[in-house]
């Protein structure tokens, strides 16, 4: 072959190639972001991305919001509307929220003009620790350009560039699996992520379910990992938005995610205790981490760091007194700069009892 | 700009070749020649702009230092002396100021601040070049040169960055010669197959080890015998593998425009002693080092001792040359006296057995290379002493917790993260065995088995190109 032939049809080959990446990224649409929606399930989906797209259209439908991250992605709006009267929620959980989001959230729906009567914060304190970033692979958590301040073109053909190979495979298999047993669920309606076939193996065989979990059955303590102490850029964002908030006549309630136990052995109770303390002196909270009756019960979690819908309805009753009949006397407690410091001695001793329950690595 | 980017090799590279012929095409030789400076220029700025006009000066004035040295002055030593000093003083400054500020203030218990300074991209490389430029211009060897050659033969883009170091000899007459001004294909298939090899080398083998390199080096607290041994492979393999990557890359990328750039990786791994190593491994620096440094103070012209003296002296300075920081130094000594020992032994007449001297020669560079690439003296020691199996055989984790890019394109059989072992199995067999891109190049064919090939080699890279790294050989 001549050496011309042989250049023009190699690089022909390598562009089309490439297109074809291209057109397949468009087409799977791995992260929800291009909105083509021939594929409709993703555990990937860029909740970010996809709910500030059907806020834009339909935030008239809702009055009320609750902010997260994807833990606080089982809280049901149905559920809080049973509990309060005449409200409307819905669940803006997005991957890896921390206060940078909530005031994105609050300005873009200021933006669109969206009434906001009431917000559940659901804060992560264990992830409170700086605004992290993008890493690789993670485009699952980058933000729509018109909130972010991005060019939007440039966002558009930084994700049509991908060739997030791994996220699409994971996309075609999830569609066909939700064929016969649904993994994962991301109701854009309610803003509700469920995950029934996690739910029916729970449901069938907890004990099978929990052994195949790496995160719920490592039952030590290695309180090194590298937690560090609540960031200064967060607890001013926390604070901007809580002033926003207040300025806006918002009915704010705020309660921290509890971690499964695996999780609290992780951590160290000093770093963790300076964050809580330093939220209880900006804010009232519930909080419903440290070890309890329900996270040091693998049965309501779905890995170390999401709990299951039954400890949500649980969380929403304790916080807004609906029917507190199943839930435990241990599960949450509402904390001000008041009680702050007794809170902070029973957690410490809750602490001691893991330590010895679960004897250290350390 | 990274060579290992869409914007430059679906943009910066068409466009600026396109342009390069088109206007040799209409016979404007000279704004053909300026156009590539310029995009030269624009391809060193895209990193930090802010450094164009330290490059911008470099290039002035030892093209005037040059010129003047090439004249009949008197006072030509005293002019020599003068440009290396400057050259030798930028770097310096750049280089290697805070080194020297921490080391005064450990010393004699100072307290002087560091001045932070950002290291200017690619000084490293035409400090050097330049520096052999005007060694030569004062040995009477370069011709007279204009301006517009000069600041291209510094500047070229291919070579600009990390090298090859390459002699104004073997790059001004390619810039000149009439049949380079006009499109070759033999030399675009060429420089594609060796573009794609670099970029597949890069992406998917360099960066792939990249993860395993880090949780060993800088994350865990203490290595095991196997992790260590483990990430000792990986870090020989991935410098391999990252810097012959973008050798590659910058040769194919020249080969576009005609220009044959000098090769500066021949199968390292394969050395049957420390001394052949560094006849394989980045052989123009190699060159420059022995041309400028070892010869210079009297090579083995001046007897047994000395030799071994300005070996140590050539070594110690091409450590500090790629970081300022003791563990560089440390390796330069370690090669050094390896290098010294190595010429000693070839005296005795005593030949060792082939396997045993690459086993011997491989490890030697595998150990040396933990110093090399350890941020301190405590993760040095930490990885030595794992590899010495004083943590214990293996840990509970590790290396395990490594996600690597297997497992992102799914490929199961190197995603568990056990099976690291097999990825650098291969690799071993693939340097030792295996024909390197340069041969592989001179035995190219354009065959159809060679475009499914580069197709298959270049759609897998771009897969890989989401995660765009910088290489390792830029923080030289």
């Amino acid at each position: 072959m001549r050496h011309k032939k042989w250049f023009l049809i190699t690089v022909t080959l390598l562009v089309a190639g490439r297109l074809l990446f291209l057109l397949l990224n468009y087409l799977v649409d791995p992260f929800g972001v291009f909105g083509t929606n021939i594929l409709k399930h993703s555990g990937t989906d860029n909740l970010r991305v996809m709910k500030y797209k059907y806020l834009s259209r339909n935030y008239n439908k809702y009055d009320s919001y609750v902010f997260g991250s994807s833990r606080a992605g089982v809280i049901d709006p149905g559920m809080l509307r049973k509990s309060l009267n005449n409200v409307n929620y819905y669940n803006l959980c997005v991957h890896s929220a921390n206060s940078l989001d909530y005031i994105l959230q609050l300005n873009y729906l200021n933006g669109f003009g969206a009434k906001i009567k009431n917000v559940l914060l659901v804060i992560d304190i264990d992830l409170m620790s700086d605004y992290s970033g993008i890493r690789f692979g993670e485009y699952m958590k980058i933000g729509h350009p018109k909130t972010t301040g991005k060019n939007e073109t440039a966002f558009y053909l930084d994700f049509a560039s991908k060739i997030p190979i791994l996220e699409i495979s994971s996309k075609i298999s999830e569609n066909i699996a939700f064929l016969r047993a649904p993994n994962y669920f991301n109701d854009m309606e309610s803003g509700v992520l469920s995950f029934p076939n996690i739910d029916n193996k729970i449901e069938n065989n907890h004990q099978e379910f929990i052994a195949d979990s790496k995160g719920l059955n490592s039952d030590s303590i290695n309180r090194a990992a590298p937690w560090v102490s609540w960031s200064e850029e967060n607890i001013h964002l926390l604070k901007v938005f809580l002033k926003q908030a207040k300025a806006q006549n918002i009915n704010l309630s705020i309660m921290t995610t509890p971690l499964n136990y695996n999780k609290m052995n992780e951590l160290d109770y000093f770093i963790y205790a300076g964050k809580l303390y330093a939220l209880s002196q900006l804010t009232e909270f519930w909080d419903f981490s440290g070890y309890n009756t329900i996270t040091t019960d693998n049965l309501n979690y779905y890995d170390e760091s999401h709990f299951r819908p039954n400890v949500a309805n649980m969380m929403i009753a304790r916080v807004f007194n609906y029917s507190t009949n199943d839930v435990p006397d241990d599960f949450g407690v509402y904390v001000s700069n008041k009680n702050i410091l007794k809170h902070l001695g029973d957690l410490r001793k809750q602490f001691k009892w893991a330590d010895e329950k679960w004897a250290r690595a350390d | 700009m990274l060579f290992n980017t869409y914007i430059y090799f679906a943009l910066f590279l068409p466009v600026t070749v396109i342009g390069y012929f088109l206007l040799n095409k209409l016979k404007l030789t000279i704004a053909s020649r300026s156009w590539l400076v310029l995009c030269s220029l624009f391809f060193y700025s895209w990193w930090e702009i802010s450094f164009l006009p330290l490059i911008l000066f470099s290039i002035l004035f030892n093209y005037t230092i040059g010129t003047a040295l090439g004249g009949k002055m008197l006072n030509r030593k005293t002019i020599l002396a003068f440009g290396i000093a400057v050259n030798v003083g930028l770097l310096g400054f750049y280089k290697y100021t805070d080194f020297l500020l921490n080391n005064i203030n450990i010393i004699i218990a100072t307290d002087i601040k560091p001045l932070n300074l950002i290291l200017p991209l690619a000084i490293s490389f035409f400090t050097f070049q330049q520096i052999t430029f005007l060694v030569d211009s004062y040995k009477g060897e370069t011709k007279e040169y204009n301006f517009l050659d000069y600041a291209l033969f510094v500047s070229f883009f291919p070579q600009l960055i990390a090298g090859p170091i390459v002699h104004h000899r073997e790059m001004m007459p390619q810039f000149k010669r009439i049949r380079n001004k006009i499109v070759n294909y033999r030399n675009m298939t060429a420089g594609i197959y060796l573009f794609i090899i670099g970029l597949f080398k890069k992406v998917i083998i360099a960066d792939s080890l990249s993860p395993y390199v880090a949780q060993a080096f800088d994350r865990m607290q203490t290595v095991s015998f196997v992790d260590g041994w483990t990430a000792s492979l990986a870090y020989t393999f991935q410098i391999y593998f990252d810097f012959s990557g973008y050798m590659d890359m910058a040769m194919g990328s020249a080969l576009f425009l005609n220009i044959k750039l000098p090769i500066n990786f021949d199968s390292p791994y394969k050395s049957l002693s420390v001394r052949e190593f560094w006849r394989r491994w980045h052989i123009t620096l190699g060159r420059f080092l022995r041309e400028h440094i070892y010869i210079p103070l009297g090579g083995n012209r001046k007897g047994e001792v000395l030799v071994y003296a300005n070996l140590m002296v050539t070594f110690l300075i091409g450590g500090l040359w790629h970081g300022a920081g003791w563990t560089f130094i440390a390796w330069g000594f370690l090669h050094g006296m390896a290098v010294a020992i190595n010429f000693a032994w070839e005296k005795t007449g005593i030949r060792l057995n082939r396997i045993l001297a690459w086993f011997l020669t491989f490890n030697f560079i595998n150990i040396t290379w933990v110093v090399f690439r350890a941020n301190s003296w405590e993760s040095a020691i930490k990885v030595l002493k794992g590899m010495s199996g004083l943590n214990g055989i293996s840990a509970k984790t590790g290396l395990s917790d490594v996600i690597s890019f297997f497992e992102i394109l799914q490929i199961k059989a190197i995603s568990n993260s056990s099976e690291i072992y097999g990825f650098l199995l291969i690799l071993m067999f693939a340097v030792i065995f295996h024909k390197n891109s340069i041969a592989m190049k001179d035995d190219f064919t354009s065959s159809g088995m060679n475009i499914a090939f580069i197709v298959t080699l270049g759609l897998l890279a771009f897969i890989g190109l989401d995660k765009v790294s910088e290489f390792l050989y830029f923080n030289f």
